[in-house]
């Protein structure tokens, strides 16, 4: 995917669930740097349609 | 923002970060963002961050989207910001067609004044929950953490602990949901918490009048620029230590020139190095985004303002004429 040039970027990730169907305490998830941004919001529904996950929508003004 | 449905994204566009944690279908579980007046990031930080998203993943496991409601964005009918009828001529003089966050709230701003419809109220948009007295937790940011006295939430009753579990049937989870809804709530209203008090549930009503939407500084915003005609000057404020050497009191008007653009500011004979003390009368200390905007939200287009400052260790009386229109116009 390409990344959108844009001062205003809008950043789309998913988190990962927890193990646990449980409403308990979710414990974080070491990622190591690696956030797999998508940078088309259609594209993250979609993601989200099929893998069942929520979505983390960011705006960021590069100003 | 290019083509971004504004429609669905309500936020305050004066920002420049904002998060909202959704589900598939355009729905919201919570946002996250905003601010207070004189702190960027007083309410951003890695805690609240990971304790929004914690609860965010609780209410997706829950299936717990926010109700469609007067505060959730529909996002339908479909609306980008290249259909404000005034952004067309804001792109038209760049080189980068980007629009930024605050470009959307201009946009509408100066459509709004081309119909004459705009009034210096709608600079005031997304009031945060201080404008009703109410001092939230930064990491946990539905819980209040001091409540102003003689506020509307201390005259409601609100208590430092409570936590906001609602705000007219708004579920509030951080700091930005609350402030959702203060942006749909009316000058003169009511408006119901549903707070949790140790194992209790208590409703409060908070009864709201007055000018609460207009926060004390506003400066910060981008859009301010709308609300009327700067000084066309940037500047410094004076350290402690030049203050002492000038005479000026540590909490006094102290702003060293160092930038002129406005031709009307060069035409007064205000210049680079001048150190100005007072403006229409006001002598208290500002930064050079306060004074600007002191004249935007209190002189029109075409006013005079006296100007007093020191040059030369000298005083010095002048008076900037602001341009009659807005140069957009």
């Amino acid at each position: 995917m390409t990344r959108a040039i844009n001062p205003l970027a809008l950043f789309v990730a998913q988190f990962a669930l927890g193990g646990s169907a449980v409403a308990a305490e979710i414990p974080p998830q070491l990622l190591d740097g690696k956030i797999d941004w998508v940078y088309s919001y259609d594209e993250g529904k979609q993601l989200a349609r099929e893998n069942g996950k929520p979505l983390f929508v960011v705006f960021r003004c590069e100003r | 923002m290019n083509e971004v449905n504004i429609n669905l994204f309500q936020f305050e566009y004066d920002l420049t970060w904002m998060a909202f944690f959704m589900d598939a279908e355009d729905q919201t579980y919570t946002r996250y963002g905003g601010r207070e007046d004189a702190d960027a990031e007083s309410h951003l930080n890695k805690a609240s961050l990971m304790h929004t998203m914690q609860e965010a993943l609780r209410l997706h496991l829950a299936g717990k989207v926010q109700h469609v409601n007067r505060y959730q964005a529909t996002g339908k009918p479909m609306h980008t910001p290249e259909d404000i009828p005034t952004m067309a001529a804001m792109l038209a003089r760049r080189d980068v067609k980007c629009i930024h966050c605050h470009d959307v709230k201009v946009a509408e701003l100066r459509h709004r004044w081309t119909l004459g419809e705009f009034t210096r109220d709608m600079v005031f948009t997304y009031p945060v929950p201080s404008a009703i007295g109410l001092q939230m937790n930064a990491d946990r940011q539905n819980q209040v953490e001091a409540v102003a006295q003689q506020s509307p939430a201390a005259t409601a009753g609100v208590r430092m602990g409570d936590v906001v579990l609602s705000a007219d049937g708004q579920r509030i989870v951080t700091f930005a949901d609350f402030s959702r809804v203060l942006e749909l709530t009316p000058p003169e209203s009511e408006l119901v918490l549903e707070l949790r008090r140790g194992q209790q549930l208590i409703p409060v009503t908070l009864e709201l009048t007055g000018q609460w939407r207009r926060s004390q500084d506003p400066s910060w915003r981008e859009s301010l620029h709308i609300a009327g005609p700067n000084t066309g000057l940037g500047g410094k404020p004076l350290s402690t230590r030049e203050r002492r050497a000038l005479g000026i009191a540590p909490d006094a008007l102290a702003l060293s020139v160092n930038f002129i653009w406005g031709a009307h500011t060069k035409q007064a004979g205000v210049r680079r190095g001048d150190v100005i003390i007072a403006i229409d009368g006001q002598r208290h200390d500002m930064t050079g985004r306060q004074l600007h905007a002191y004249c935007m939200l209190n002189k029109d287009w075409g006013d005079q303002v006296p100007v007093v400052l020191l040059r030369d260790g000298k005083e010095k009386k002048l008076t900037i004429t602001f341009p009659a229109k807005p140069p957009w116009q």
